[in-house]
């Protein structure tokens, strides 16, 4: 497979503790197996404590690049909530932008306490659509509850993004990436959720 | 990295920035390694920890960073190559030791010794912005600053054999973007054995001579330790982890360090202008090579400098281009001092092409700027803020209430109370969903200090109850000093010890208030009420989930004279649910009691990011996705209409 663009940037965004982290090393692992060039960044630390958060990958097929990706320079953004995948959009959104997205929101502490008015879903959706080239919307934390537990929805979406051919990675790859970075007793499950969402696509 | 460890050398893995330190010092052969957690330095201590078994290394996590520097110290001296990892506040700490051992050097028989520390610029996980770079430069010792994770790794095992050829530390200077940066490493050799360089090969430190900078000859020695820069500076001007890339003769010079070069690539591939402009990446830092970087200054006409965050490169380019007759006048340096650059906040790739944008007065291309603007409507219309909050079922959420009622409490009696605080989970009181009753926080163990400085004003007319805070890692790292300057100072203080069991915040360390080390052994725990009580404290521990017990507490306690303190024990949520992987109990909300948003206490006070108010019927609810089940709000909500059931 063929890199559409040297280097190519993803975002993958959420609120801490959704699993951004083990997506973009999923992603990464895989890559790195078909000698691709990866530079990632994470965001750890306090931010982790279900703040918003990103992990950025940039792929190319050599070496040298910024970790970071300049703004207005995203290719794909993957968003674990909506209200991220917008927030990440202001940030590295240009009119090229491919975006997915899991259609479950999370409400910031903000709009539990009623201090913030998280923004009306469909008026979100929309923003999305009007910003992006191709933007997709996934229930991913609803699949990942009815295969028993929410935390899968990374894996989901992982799958959603590989089936829709994005990347120059295959479903083989990733498999790969799940056996070799998930503890044993996890993989049978985690296999699963990743087909499940590489099957979302039609 | 277990993994890795196996992995043939010249393959390549996926490693984090700090992984790939840790692999690096595998390969240069350490025997200790010790630390102090903080991010984002935390994964080097971490991964080597985890492989000690395996390699025969030594790891621990050391109380403080002094400390660390110390025992990393004893190691190099005894002919063991040796590593200590911190933050850069951490280096403060251990300053005080590295700027004596700088001129004392490692000693006559003493292995490479690397001190790494992690800057943090944009602080994402710190109290600072602060740039360490000074401090070897101040010590006059030599600074290393990684590029790329695989120069990096190269860049640290030459940082070993640098200490042992000089006989001083060497400062290896990362920084988030290196340390948090991941990417496809490409592994060297692992040495068979750790060896000693004392006769035997095992640990021994030479006694011939004394190994200090308390001597009568201490200029002789700082005379010397410039001599040894000179010396250095030499390696250092051809050395090959500075490089030039670009054109033979540019016209413009971007010269980069850490952060910088990625961002000076960047810069250039983004505005088209490889043809013109060449890239100089300075990874010696210093001493300064000088003619390296003369030599390149040579034919240019303007030099940016991307740097993060002080301008400390450009300070000493300005001065080469001040020093050379043939560049003088000639060359315009820019950067932060003409104001392309910010003096704070990270170095983006988007501020580097911005800068240079403007220094070869050229537009920047591909911005579509309807678009842009669309995107910031839209954004600025529906985006609302996703601030950090302490986890669902966190005992922080419940001491902090405690602490914020008997506040409460003795406010309304005229009593300006308030709290004192720590780095760490405990911070995030001052954030959106915390209580806010914490009004002064600096360093770690500050608020105890504070304390007990605020404890002796009441001669002066001080009447306010000041209630100090810290964590157990903290307590130990630099808030028991102040313990014992508060009891010899007759200072009258309440000081709460958050006992989570966790150095949590920086990914659940060891520290002595645990039985469990580094390594995953077994260790002697260091129990903190004991040792409080031996210099003469009152101590009392208390479940911070029994919150009425815990708020009377608070509160007796608070009016009493003397030194008090006050344990709040309870293991971090996290930490717990990895272990157990099931909730304690299981919350409900009975609607027919709940008084909704009129009443409010639970969502808008207690403010848990597990309960919220639901719209359609104006009550509460729990969050299923977020809710820790921890059972706290049934005895806050004030109307009886949270229970918990056994499960």
């Amino acid at each position: 497979m063929i890199l559409p663009m040297d280097p190519m940037n993803i975002i993958i965004t959420g609120v801490g503790g959704q699993g951004t982290v083990l997506m973009s090393r999923l992603l990464a692992k895989a890559l790195i197996h078909n000698a691709y060039r990866v530079i990632l960044t994470d965001d750890v630390g306090v931010a982790q404590r279900a703040g918003a958060v990103a992990s950025t990958l940039r792929i190319s097929k050599s070496s040298g690049k910024a970790p970071q990706i300049p703004k207005g320079r995203g290719h794909i953004i993957i968003g674990m909530e909506p209200l991220e995948t917008l927030r990440r959009i202001g940030e590295y959104g240009n009119p090229n932008l491919v975006t997915i997205t899991n259609m479950r929101p999370q409400l910031p502490a903000g709009a539990l306490l009623r201090r913030d008015t998280y923004p009306d879903i469909g008026e979100l959706k929309s923003a999305i659509q009007t910003l992006s080239k191709h933007a997709w919307f996934i229930n991913a934390t609803q699949i990942a509850l009815e295969l028993g537990n929410p935390l899968l929805t990374n894996v989901i979406l992982t799958g959603f993004l590989v089936g829709k051919n994005l990347l120059p990675i295959g479903r083989e790859d990733v498999e790969m990436a799940i056996r070799s970075l998930l503890k044993p007793k996890l993989v049978d499950l985690n296999l699963t959720a990743f087909y499940t969402g590489f099957s979302q696509v039609i | 990295m277990k993994k890795s460890l196996k992995a043939a050398p010249g393959s390549t893995v996926l490693m984090l920035g700090n992984e790939a330190i840790a692999r690096g010092a595998l390969e240069a052969g350490i025997a200790v390694c010790s630390g102090y957690p903080g991010t984002p330095s935390s994964e080097i201590t971490d991964t080597l920890a985890a492989i000690a078994d395996e390699t025969g290394i030594y790891v621990e996590w050391s109380i403080n960073e002094k400390v660390a520097a110390e025992v990393a110290a004893a190691a190099s001296f005894a002919g063991l190559r040796s590593m200590v990892t911190m933050k850069s506040a951490g280096i403060n700490v251990a300053s005080d030791f590295l700027q004596h051992h700088n001129l004392s050097g490692i000693g006559p028989n003493g292995a490479g010794m690397v001190v790494i520390v992690c800057d943090d610029p944009g602080s994402f996980s710190s109290a600072d912005e602060q740039d360490t770079r000074w401090v070897p430069r101040s010590a006059d010792v030599p600074l290393l600053v990684p590029t790329d994770l695989n120069s990096g790794k190269e860049l640290l095992k030459y940082a070993f054999d640098l200490s042992e050829k000089y006989k001083t530390f060497v400062v290896f200077r990362s920084y988030t973007r290196f340390s948090h940066a991941s990417g496809d490493v490409s592994l060297g050799k692992l040495p068979q054995k750790i060896k000693s360089k004392s006769p035997g090969k095992k640990a021994w430190f030479d006694t011939s001579q004394t190994v200090t900078p308390e001597t009568p000859e201490i200029v002789r020695l700082h005379k010397s330790a410039h001599e040894r820069n000179d010396r250095i500076q030499a390696d250092f001007e051809a050395s090959e982890f500075n490089w030039y890339q670009g054109p033979e003769n540019p016209t413009t010079l971007v010269v980069g360090c850490g952060g910088g070069c990625g961002c000076a690539r960047e810069a250039v591939t983004e505005l088209g202008v490889a043809e013109t402009v060449g890239v100089l990446n300075i990874a010696t830092l210093w001493p300064i090579p000088v003619a390296c970087i003369a030599k390149h200054l040579a034919g240019v006409q303007a030099v940016l400098v991307l740097e993060e965050p002080d301008p400390f490169l450009e300070v000493y380019v300005k001065e080469i281009v001040a020093d050379n007759m043939s560049l003088a006048g000639r060359v315009r340096v820019y950067g932060k001092g003409s104001g392309h650059i910010a003096h704070y906040g990270e170095l983006t790739p988007a501020a580097a092409i911005s800068a240079l944008a403007r220094i070869l007065d050229i537009q920047i291309p591909g911005e579509d700027t309807a678009y842009s603007r669309k995107a910031e409507d839209l954004c600025k219309k529906m985006v609302i803020p996703r601030g950090a909050i302490w986890c669902p079922g966190c005992p922080h959420r419940a001491s902090f209430w405690t602490i914020s009622r008997a506040i409460k409490k003795l406010r309304k009696k005229g009593d300006e109370a308030f709290a004192t605080g720590d780095i760490g989970c405990n911070t995030m009181d001052i954030y959106p969903t915390g209580y806010q009753v914490t009004k002064l926080i600096h360093a770690m163990g500050s608020g105890f200090g504070e304390a007990s400085g605020f404890g002796i004003l009441n001669r002066f007319g001080f009447d306010q109850t000041v209630i100090a805070v810290c964590g157990d890692s903290g307590f130990f790292h630099s808030s028991f000093p102040a313990l014992i300057n508060a009891i010899h100072s007759q200072a009258k203080m309440l000081a709460v010890v958050l006992d989570n069991n966790a150095t949590a915040m920086t990914g659940f360390q060891a520290n002595p208030g645990m039985p469990v080390n580094a390594m995953g052994k077994t260790a002697p725990l260091v129990d903190i009420g004991s040792v409080c009580q031996a210099i003469g404290c009152k101590v009392t521990v208390v479940d911070p989930f029994d919150v009425k017990a815990t708020t009377k507490k608070v509160l007796e306690l608070a009016g009493e004279d003397g030194v008090k303190v006050l344990v709040m024990k309870r293991t971090c949520e996290l930490a717990r649910m990895r272990l157990e992987r099931k909730h304690p109990c299981f919350v409900s909300v009975d609607p027919t009691k709940c008084k909704g948003e009129e009443c409010g206490f639970c969502t808008r006070h207690f403010a848990c990011p597990g309960l919220t108010c639901e719209n359609e019927t104006g009550k509460t609810r729990i969050v299923p996705e977020t809710c820790a089940h921890c059972g706290v709000c049934v005895d806050i909500c004030p109307h009886g209409a949270i229970s918990k059931e056994e499960v």
